[in-house]
Order: structure tokens, then sequence, then C-alpha cells
């Protein structure tokens, strides 16, 4: 994995004349690869924007608000058509996948980023050696484990539970008719996704921890720190930038998370009522990449296929600024530090 | 070193010239329908097995919708279809029957209700009946009902039997799942759920995790169906574009024939009827 602490110094090439030819040859193919795959996400990016504009020019800003018609129905008319003209409808008002997304996202962040930076600590700095190097794999494990996985491990395991333990009767009842409160929901969401993205926040934030300098950790003892201290002034302060840069990589990943979510979220485009208070969160939500994947089926209606990929070109939107946003807050975090070795 | 590195990338160019066909099999290219997947597959194995290797009939899914528009646009020389013509048909498609579907109504196993009537089943799925002390289960609670994305083929010819008319949605206080699979894993995790699945989902071990509802007091099974007891069925469809001819006609006929109707007998109703047919019931 990398690590996002400061580069090591640049080794300087060994020159000989056999050598020089065979790196000029590599440095083509490796540009020409690079340039192909530039080519292709380029591509890709203009094929999303092409497929999905319809939707927004259909809708305008609108789009980005709540309807008077559920999601779900909306999605459906585009497919089906219109129940009173029978004409595929192209309206669309797509606040309640947006929420999902962003309810689901960000109940993961906070939930996880806490239990992500304890956990590499303790991995990184307090584990003993024979203990860390057990723990170390299982983490990478965890990161690199498929979504779906963790969807059939919160529907099979963790809603029965929450439908069981958390959901009063009489709720239930008394919303019967409004919506349907099941053990999927946006806590399941949120649940489901800390769990994927947690692993991959420790793993970075555990690499970043064991490459701040030795000596920068024995100066601060040296000093009369005493070791909880020395990680808070100096190890967390040299890795800002493995933070920023873990979190964003793991909000990447959350807001592309379909599947999983799709299991997970209770499968209607419901807008949560913050007025049910604790139930709030026992409501069910369709984010943009979940509803992406549950509609697909419905892709040979252009009215259908537009609005999915209008949710793909916010979901693309998304995940850029986030990666632009978070190269430029990691170089900020990495030039308060001072810049010298 | 550069050598080496130039007869690898000869090599590796050899190989993709080489995987090329080393001989010629006819090839029947189907798909759609999620449906049809299993039994599709399964008649394209043993027709492939019959035909010594001369044919080979590819199976993939993609849906219904995605059945028909292949069958319109080339892409499938037959379009796998588990529901009936619509208006996003492409035109100057045919569809064969093949098998006629039971569709069932599955409730959790300690449901202690021993079936519903077809109007029952349309109240609750309408949302006007939301609890099950007014089904006939006192202590049973508020109603979760479990129901298809409005794209799904399941979705559609459910409306059509069970709603009176396939453009009647089912409620939206319904969760709208993305597959038969997940509606029967929620309703055998749920005490109150119930849902609705085709026949292939209330057989085998997996259908042993949910409880099959008899409807009006007939319970789904392909002999109903045969016997003309239980009338909630739907046909599956080869969809072509045009009518059948050539090697696509010679499967097809293959298909309707006996030794077709053996192998799909273990996943539906053999049918060898007309569309018109089908759609009259």
């Amino acid at each position: 994995m990398a690590s996002f602490t400061r580069p090591l110094q640049t080794p300087t090439p060994q020159a000989s004349p056999s050598g020089a030819r065979a790196d000029t040859v590599f440095r083509g193919l490796v540009i020409a690869i690079a340039g192909f795959m530039l080519i292709v996400i380029l591509a890709i990016t203009a094929f999303v924007f092409y497929t999905g504009w319809p939707s927004f020019s259909a809708n305008g800003l609108a789009w980005f608000g709540s309807g008077d018609q559920p999601l779900d129905v909306q999605l459906g008319n585009s497919f089906l058509g219109d129940p009173e003209t029978g004409e595929p409808s192209t309206v669309l008002n797509a606040w309640p996948a947006i929420l999902g997304t962003l309810l689901t996202t960000g109940g993961a962040l906070l939930l996880s980023f806490p239990f992500a930076l304890l956990g590499a600590i303790f991995i990184a700095e307090l584990a003993p050696k024979r203990l860390a190097a057990i723990l170390d794999p299982i983490v990478t494990i965890l990161a690199a484990t498929p979504s779906v996985i963790y969807g059939l491990f919160a529907i099979l395991v963790l809603a029965p539970r929450i439908e069981r333990n958390l959901i009063p009767q009489q709720q239930a009842e008394d919303l019967s008719a409004v919506v349907t409160l099941t053990g999927a929901n946006v806590l399941l969401g949120i649940l489901v996704l800390t769990l994927m993205i947690a692993p991959l926040m420790i793993a970075i934030f555990a690499d970043a921890l064991r490459a701040v300098p030795n000596k920068w950790k024995e100066g601060a003892i040296a000093l009369g720190c005493d070791e909880w201290r020395m990680t808070r002034r100096v190890s967390l302060r040299a890795i800002r930038p493995a933070l920023v840069a873990g979190t964003t990589l793991a909000m990447g990943r959350a807001v592309g998370e379909a599947i999983a979510l799709s299991m997970a979220t209770g499968s209607i485009g419901f807008i949560p009522n913050p007025l049910d208070g604790y139930f709030f969160f026992l409501e069910p939500v369709r984010t943009m990449a979940s509803s992406i994947v549950d509609y697909s089926e419905g892709f040979e209606s252009p009215e259908l296929k537009a609005n999915l990929f209008a949710f793909g070109v916010i979901l693309l939107i998304m995940t850029a600024t986030l990666t632009i946003g978070a190269k430029l807050a990691s170089r900020a975090a990495e030039r308060r530090l001072g810049g010298g070795q | 070193m550069m050598k080496r590195l130039l007869i690898l990338v000869a090599a590796l160019m050899a190989t993709m010239v080489v995987t090329a066909p080393a001989f010629a099999v006819t090839k029947i290219v189907t798909g759609g329908s999620t449906g049809l997947q299993v039994l599709g597959s399964a008649l394209a194995a043993q027709y492939g097995k019959e035909s010594g290797g001369k044919f080979r009939v590819t199976v993939s899914g993609g849906g219904s919708g995605a059945g028909q528009t292949g069958a319109g646009n080339g892409t499938f020389q037959i379009g796998n279809s588990s529901s009936d013509k619509s208006s996003s048909t492409p035109a100057g498609t045919t569809f064969t029957p093949i098998t006629k579907e039971p569709f069932a109504i599955i409730v959790n196993k300690s449901n202690p209700i021993k079936g519903l009537t077809a109007a029952q089943v349309k109240a609750i799925f309408l949302g006007e009946v939301t609890n099950w002390k007014d089904v006939g289960w006192s202590a049973g609670g508020a109603i979760k009902c479990f129901s298809r994305v409005s794209t799904s083929g399941t979705r559609q010819s459910f409306q059509k039997l069970f709603l009176g008319n396939i453009s009647t949605a089912v409620s939206n206080s319904c969760p709208a799942l993305a597959s038969n699979a997940l509606d029967r894993s929620s309703v055998a995790n749920s005490k109150s759920g119930i849902a609705f699945v085709t026949y292939a989902y209330t057989i085998g071990s997996g259908g042993a995790t949910v409880k099959t509802l008899p409807i009006d007091g007939v319970a789904p099974s392909l002999t109903n169906v045969v016997a003309n007891k239980y009338k909630f069925w739907n046909c599956q469809y080869f969809v072509t574009k045009g009518d059948p001819t050539g090697d696509v006609a010679t499967y097809i006929n293959w298909v309707r024939s006996a030794k077709g109707a053996a192998i799909i007998k273990a996943y539906a109703v053999p049918y060898t009827g007309t569309y018109d047919q089908c759609i009259a019931g």
C-alpha cells in the first residue's frame, strides 16, 4: 500500500550506455499506456455526461429537488410510461437518492473515523509486534473484501437483529401505511459502509504512522513527552496528509457503493423524516449508486437510461471533486508541516 | 534485455491469433430474462449434447426488457422474456411461448395463516390492508410487504395477475427489491413479511426457507396449473425478430418438442400454445 507521508530521497540513476536505450523504450511504453488509459477515462466521462444530459435538460434545477411523486414512481414512469398519458415520463426529482447517498456516506465517515484512527494507532504504535503481525493482514483482507460479501452479511445477519430488537411493533404498525419498516434501513446502510471503509482507513493510517521517522518520536520522548502525548503531538501531526487522503479514498468508496447498499438500505426511495426522531435512522433510503444497479434491467427505455446515467454524472462529479480536494488538502497540510527532512 | 521484451510481446500476440476458433460450431446467441436463465441454460446444454457439439446455444441475463430489445436489434438471435409485449417492445418481434410459469405468494415460516384469497393479496399489495389482524393473524402486527423494482418482469406479471392490470402499481410503502432472491430472503428474515416470487423460488432448499400460501384454497404447483386450478401463471417466451427461421427455428421446435418438455418439466409447465392463448389465460 502506498505511503502518504513525505517521499523518500530520489535515488540518482546510475548511467550506463546500454541502459540508456532501454530506459527510453521503457519510458515510451509507459507513457503510451498512461496516455491510452487517459483517453479511455475521458471517453467514459464524455459518454456518461452525454447519456445523462437529457435527464438534466428535461428537469432543470428541479432535478436536485424533491418532487410530488416518490422516486421509485418517477423511475418507474420513465420506464413504463406515465399512467395517464402512456408516454414515457422524463420527470425526475432526485433529492431522495442524493439524500440517501449523503446520509449513508456521512454517517459511515463519522462512525468509522474515530475507530479507524484509534485502531491504526493501536496497530502501528501500541500493539506487541506479534499481534500487529496478525492484525495487519486481517485489516488488508477486510479492506479488499468484495462489497457484496458485506451486503450479504448485512442482510442475512444484521438486518434480522435490527428488525427484532430496534423496531417496536407499535411504531411499525403506525407507519405501515406510509412506509414498511424493516431491518434494512439507513442505520444498516451506515453500519455496512462503516465495516467496509474502516479497514481501508486503518490500513492507510497505520502505514503512515509507521513511516513517521523514529528520531522524531525519540526526540519527543527525550523532551519528556509520554507515549500518548508523543502520538498526539508528533505522529498524528505528521500523518495529517494521510488522514485526509485515507478519509477521502474511503469516502469515494462509500459514495460509489452500489451492491451492498442496494441490499442494506431498505430499497425505497424514501425521504426519512427528522421529526420521527430516533426512527429517522430506521427508515429506508435508496442511494444514487444503488438506484443504478436496481433499475439497470430497464436500460432499453431511453428516458430511464438518461435518468440513471444522470446519477452517474453526479457520482462522477462527487468522486472527482473528492479526489482533487483531497490532493489539495493533503498538500496544504504537508506545507503547513514545513518542508525539510 | 530488449530482445527478451520483444520476444515476450511477440509471444503474447501469437497467442491472441491462435486462440481464434479452431473448428466451426454454429452458435445461437440467446439472453434476457433472468427468470429464464437457469431453464435456458439447461435446454442449451442438452441441445448441444444431442447435436454432438454441432450447435452451441449461449444464454446470458440482463432482464426480460433486454431480451426483447436484444431480439429486436439483433444482439440476441433469441431474446428470453418472462413478460408479455409492452409499449417498449420493439416492433416486428415474434413471441413464441415456451412455458407457463406460476407465480406464488410467500410468507415467513412462523406465519400461522393457512392461505389468502386473491382479493386479500390485492388489498395487501395495494396498501389497503396493512395489518395481519385484518387477514386472520391477530398477533401478526404490521404487514411487511416486499415488492420488486418497476422494471422487473416478475412485478409486471404480478400486477397483471393479482392486481388486475399490468400498470396497476404495487403500493410504494413496500420496499422494491432488485431480485426474486432478495425478496425471498427478506421474507425468510422478517416474521411479518410477505412477497411475490416466481414458482422456481418456492422449490428446493431455498424454497424451504419460506412458506408458500395457497390462493383461494389452491396451492401454486405445476400440477395445479396443468389441471387449470391455479390461475396465477404467466407465459415465458422466446422472442425473435420476425418469425423464427433456419437453425433458430430448429432449436425452438426442439424446445417445444417432447425432448424439450422433459427438461422444462423440472422448472415450469411446458407450453406449446400461441401467444394469443397465453394472453387470454
